[in-house]
């Protein structure tokens, strides 16, 4: 049997996100991983995918089930439904994309956590994403600049 | 007489070469004849070089030769080299990494062993991957006798409380999480109010009069009041003091004293009700 490679790379996610360094810098790992897997997708294999991450984050983290669920799969069907209108092989549109929506990410959240009553303070919540949303671009620049590179050298080695 | 002289030169010349001999013979043993003399000095340094050159270029081709046959073992005898050197190398950082490991569990044992309560000493094995929360899991659980709530310290201070406990391994929530919340003092001016997380790397000293007497790098230890904590423990120093808008409350701000990134063995204690 197949197992398709998303898999593997979603345990390597959570293996690195559940590192110190990782979560105290606030890098979502599974975001990224959804953008990236979004904008190769059609709209439900993206949300799905963005349903599951979010899933096993929400089950491997302390805070109430549900905000990342929803919020990923939000995530993921926004990055399918840009597809269509961005040249996706691109480092610098696929940070920009990552960045957007790490900003939809952490808005969406604190929405959620509000409307639960678990929410942080505004201040707080403020410096929460801000954090979040640089470092995970961040990271996001990097990962896209190895995942590019690959896909050229594999799909187009002339240009790469 | 020079006509006798002229037609026998080879003669005299082999008669002369032979004198000379018996003269080296005889003086074969003498220090004298050995120790340096200016025509000697003289003859090495006309002759040192011709014969470096000459031997130089005699020798040249055979080093060449040799050089090129050692060339395919010079290269392996370098993979091999670098190859040991390699895992020199590894075997070297393995030993240091065992060497800090073995200080840090001594220095935990020694502080496991000035606790007032009998301390469990549990390993971080993974931290919270969600951004807005802080917790980690820690390879203790109820099997091991730890139950919900119990307090979670360092040996630097208080680090949060249990909130789940599986039969192996347990989830601590982080006195940064914004979920959390202990009853403290200041150390200095006995004044209570209670910290909160900010989910940052930052507390919050909620509940304090605006005049009361709070001064910056306070320590901060809790109060054992709320049924979590035991009283005496650093959670923090005061980094910041806000007046509110409205005057009547001061916005504090605390640095926590455990440096939670670097955390990887923590003391699980009983839970309170335990031994209160």
């Amino acid at each position: 049997m197949r197992i398709p490679k998303e898999i593997l790379w979603l345990f390597v996610i959570f293996f690195v996100q559940q590192l110190p360094l990782v979560s105290d810098w606030g890098v979502d790992l599974p975001l990224i991983f959804v953008v990236l897997i979004g904008i190769r997708s059609n709209g439900p294999q993206a949300a799905g995918w963005g349903f599951v991450s979010g899933a096993i984050q929400d089950l491997l983290s302390s805070g109430g089930i549900g905000i990342n669920t929803i919020s990923k799969t939000f995530v993921g069907s926004g990055a399918s439904f840009l597809r269509m209108h961005i040249y996706r092989e691109r480092v610098l549109t696929q940070t920009f994309l990552i960045m957007g929506l790490s900003v939809f990410h952490e808005i969406f959240s604190y929405l959620l956590m509000r409307w639960d009553g678990e929410a942080p303070r505004a201040e707080d919540a403020l410096g929460i994403c801000a954090r979040s949303i640089l470092f995970t671009t961040l990271v996001g620049l990097v990962v896209c600049v190895f995942v590019v590179r690959f896909r050229r050298r594999r799909f187009d080695p002339a240009t790469a | 007489m020079v006509k006798f002289l002229l037609k026998n030169i080879p003669g005299l010349f082999l008669i002369i070469i032979l004198l000379c001999c018996f003269w080296l013979l005889l003086h074969r043993g003498s220090a004298r004849f050995y120790s340096a003399s200016p025509y000697k000095t003289e003859a090495t340094s006309f002759w040192m070089p011709v014969q470096e050159s000459i031997d130089w270029v005699i020798s040249f081709p055979e080093n060449t030769l040799n050089a090129i046959r050692e060339l395919g073992n010079l290269r392996k005898e370098v993979n091999r080299l670098q190859l040991e050197n390699q895992s020199l190398h590894i075997e070297l950082s393995n030993q240091n990494s065992t060497e800090s490991e073995l200080s840090r569990l001594k220095v935990i044992l020694q502080i496991k062993a000035k606790l007032p309560h009998q301390a469990k000493i549990a390993r971080i094995i993974a931290h919270d991957p969600s951004t807005w929360n802080k917790s980690f899991v820690i390879d203790l659980g109820s099997e091991d006798g730890v139950e919900a709530d119990s307090p979670v310290i360092s040996e630097e201070g208080i680090v949060g409380r249990v909130l789940e406990a599986d039969p192996k391994h347990s989830r601590v929530l982080l006195l940064t999480d914004k979920e959390s919340s202990v009853s403290g003092i200041d150390q200095r001016s006995r004044v209570t109010g209670i910290i909160q997380g900010t989910g940052q790397n930052r507390f919050r000293y909620g509940y304090v009069n605006a005049g009361e007497d709070i001064q910056n790098n306070d320590l901060i230890v809790s109060s054992g009041l709320g049924g979590i904590y035991p009283k005496g423990y650093a959670i923090g120093t005061v980094v910041k003091k806000n007046q509110s808008e409205n005057g009547l409350s001061v916005d504090i701000e605390v640095a926590p004293v455990v440096d939670f990134g670097a955390l990887d063995y923590v003391f699980v204690l009983p839970p309170i009700s335990v031994y209160e």
